[in-house]
């Protein structure tokens, strides 16, 4: 194991806390706590591209923020409607 | 692995979990939302970074340097959409405080 691939295996473990709010906290917390995880999986993937030296894994973290912002909106909208 | 890339992986992790620790102990959704910002600016460039360093300018180095302008850019419109409907919810379209459900 590299420095990548620890670092992203530690830096997995940030995604429990937001679990733990996600699953507790008010709606808005929780979807801010799911910005949260989408943000630490997308530096945990450039990890793991560069971990495994892969070039073509690269596709996955620059994919996953726009997919991550989509579902951002979506549920902003069905907040919005809610009001 | 030079030192500074070892020294930007392990500051970036740092932040991101610093981050973390942050929404889970901030009291308002406004509280944290100003951790998901920081989460969102500052570890993906110090990965982007170190990932330069490593490889310099080619298709990785690109990628990530991609990858986390995409995530400064969408991860703050998405925080301020967010921040936006829990204002209005707090406060109603005009800044005065929404009537109760019913209530004129």
């Amino acid at each position: 194991m590299n420095v990548w691939l620890v670092g992203a295996t530690v830096l997995l473990g940030g995604l429990v806390p937001c679990g733990a709010v996600a699953a507790r906290a008010a709606e808005l917390d929780a979807l801010a706590a799911l910005q949260l995880a989408g943000a630490i999986v997308t530096v945990a993937l450039l990890l793991l591209a560069e971990g495994f030296h892969r070039s073509a894994y690269f596709i996955l973290p620059l994919a996953l923020p726009p997919l991550s912002f989509l579902g951002t909106l979506i549920f902003v909208r069905y907040f919005e409607r809610e009001l | 692995m030079s030192a500074a890339v070892w020294t930007l992986v392990w500051l970036a992790v740092a932040l991101e979990l610093a981050g973390c620790l942050g929404l889970l102990v901030a009291r308002s959704v406004f509280d944290r939302l100003h951790f998901v910002s920081a989460v969102a600016t500052v570890g993906p460039f110090a990965v982007a970074t170190a990932i330069l360093l490593e490889e310099g300018w080619t298709t990785a180095g690109i990628d990530a340097l991609v990858a986390s302008v995409l995530l400064l850019i969408l991860s703050a419109t998405a925080t301020h959409a967010t921040a936006r409907v829990a204002h209005l919810r707090l406060h109603g379209s005009r800044g005065r405080p929404r009537p109760a459900r019913g209530e004129r």
